[in-house]
């Protein structure tokens, strides 16, 4: 009788291998038919030239960037539908070491009204200029900081990549970002 | 070497008992393996299917009847024959698949049966030496505890993935409609 319990019991568990086998398979395909469709969660670099290791204030941004060992600004629009959800994912809570420099069109503060963002750590940037100056074409984007300097840009197609960025940066190293020096467009 | 003995046997029946089962599962692509290796017909016909169940069965044996020799001469001719498709597949220039463990891994034939040879020839030394002696019934706990085992395994790579495919499900709302608003902003139009 143990016996063959005992050989049953190997049996199933055999049967369970090979239907998990046969999950992984699945899993691959979708992964597969994802990037063949183009609907792919990877960030693409961006070239933002000569700004590569100028002072983030040069650009615009706040001068606090310039003494920071480790930061993350993301550039977004309200005319970018993909923007708008990764906004909305923060709930109005910036992590440490992330700066917002928000693209927005005629109602500026209804915008950082909308999605409850932290005005002293968001910068407006009416006319596009900081964006146009740095070069960046597509956005969302991410422009990251080391040790004062601008060091590379990247596309961010979703929130997920957005935390990922954070994370790579030690969040020991990051630190809060103080705006009052900050170069607006518009004045908050 | 009794001590040795047990687990040598027991990893050894879980490798060809991943082996086998792979093979049946995908067993159409390990035909294709054994046509790219040239194979007359009719031999890659028998084989396809003679090599998955020798190795379902030399497991089993292994663990169920492990004073038999027949199970470790068994292991030992495997091992002979994947040393010899390894060296098949370089000569073939080393780009022929695998599918050793089915289609989740990505190796070729080649150095890897190769080296692998020698640690089946000294797992085949240890156990002849010292043969490990256990009830048929304690064999077929000891199986059932392997196939479990292997099921487990599986099961962590299959949460690995799904986890994966569930943060690419949560970033494809917002990674869908990336593209369209993004060449809208160049052109200045809002979406």
């Amino acid at each position: 009788m143990t016996l063959t319990l005992a050989l049953l019991v190997a049996c199933l568990a055999a049967l369970v291998f090979l239907l998990l086998g046969a999950q992984i398979e699945l899993h691959r395909d979708v992964a597969q038919l994802r990037e063949y469709g183009g609907l792919i969660d990877r960030p693409s670099p961006l070239d933002i030239g000569v700004a590569s290791g100028a002072a983030p204030s040069v650009y615009g941004l706040p001068g606090s960037l310039d003494s920071a060992r480790s930061a993350v600004v993301l550039f977004v629009s309200d005319k970018c539908a993909t923007c708008r959800s990764i906004v909305a994912n923060l709930n109005g809570i910036l992590p440490p070491g992330l700066t917002i420099v928000l693209g927005v069109g005629d109602d500026p503060d209804g915008v950082t009204l909308q999605y409850g963002l932290d005005r002293e750590r968001t910068v407006l940037d009416v006319q596009g200029g900081i964006t146009e100056r740095l070069g960046l074409r597509v956005l969302p984007a991410a422009v990251i900081v080391g040790d004062g300097c601008l060091l590379r840009a990247t596309t961010v197609p979703s929130s997920r990549q957005l935390y990922m960025l954070l994370e790579s940066a030690t969040p020991s190293d990051r630190e809060p970002i103080d705006l009052s020096s900050a170069t607006k467009e518009r004045s908050l | 070497m009794q001590s040795v003995a047990e687990p040598v046997g027991f990893g050894a029946a879980g490798i060809l008992l991943w082996a086998g089962l792979e093979k049946v599962r995908v067993n159409s692509a390990f035909a294709r393996t054994l046509d790219d290796l040239h194979f007359p017909r009719h031999f890659s016909e028998l084989t396809r299917f003679a090599v998955p169940v020798s190795e379902i069965l030399v497991a089993s044996a292994l663990l169920l009847v492990p004073s038999a020799a027949w199970p470790r001469y068994g292991m030992l001719a495997l091992a002979v024959a994947f040393a010899v498709a390894g060296a098949l597949g370089l000569r073939s220039g080393g780009a022929i698949s695998c599918t050793c463990f089915g289609l989740t891994g990505r190796s070729v034939l080649g150095w890897r049966q190769l080296i692998a040879l020698p640690g089946w020839a000294l797992a085949f030394i240890v156990l002849e030496r010292q043969t490990p002696v256990w009830s048929l019934q304690d064999g077929s706990g000891r199986l059932a505890a392997l196939a479990m085992i292997l099921a487990a395994t599986r099961g962590l790579f299959v949460a690995r993935a799904a986890m994966s495919a569930r943060g690419d499900r949560r970033a494809l709302n917002e990674a869908a409609v990336q593209i369209p608003p993004m060449v809208a902003l160049i052109e200045g139009q809002a979406p």
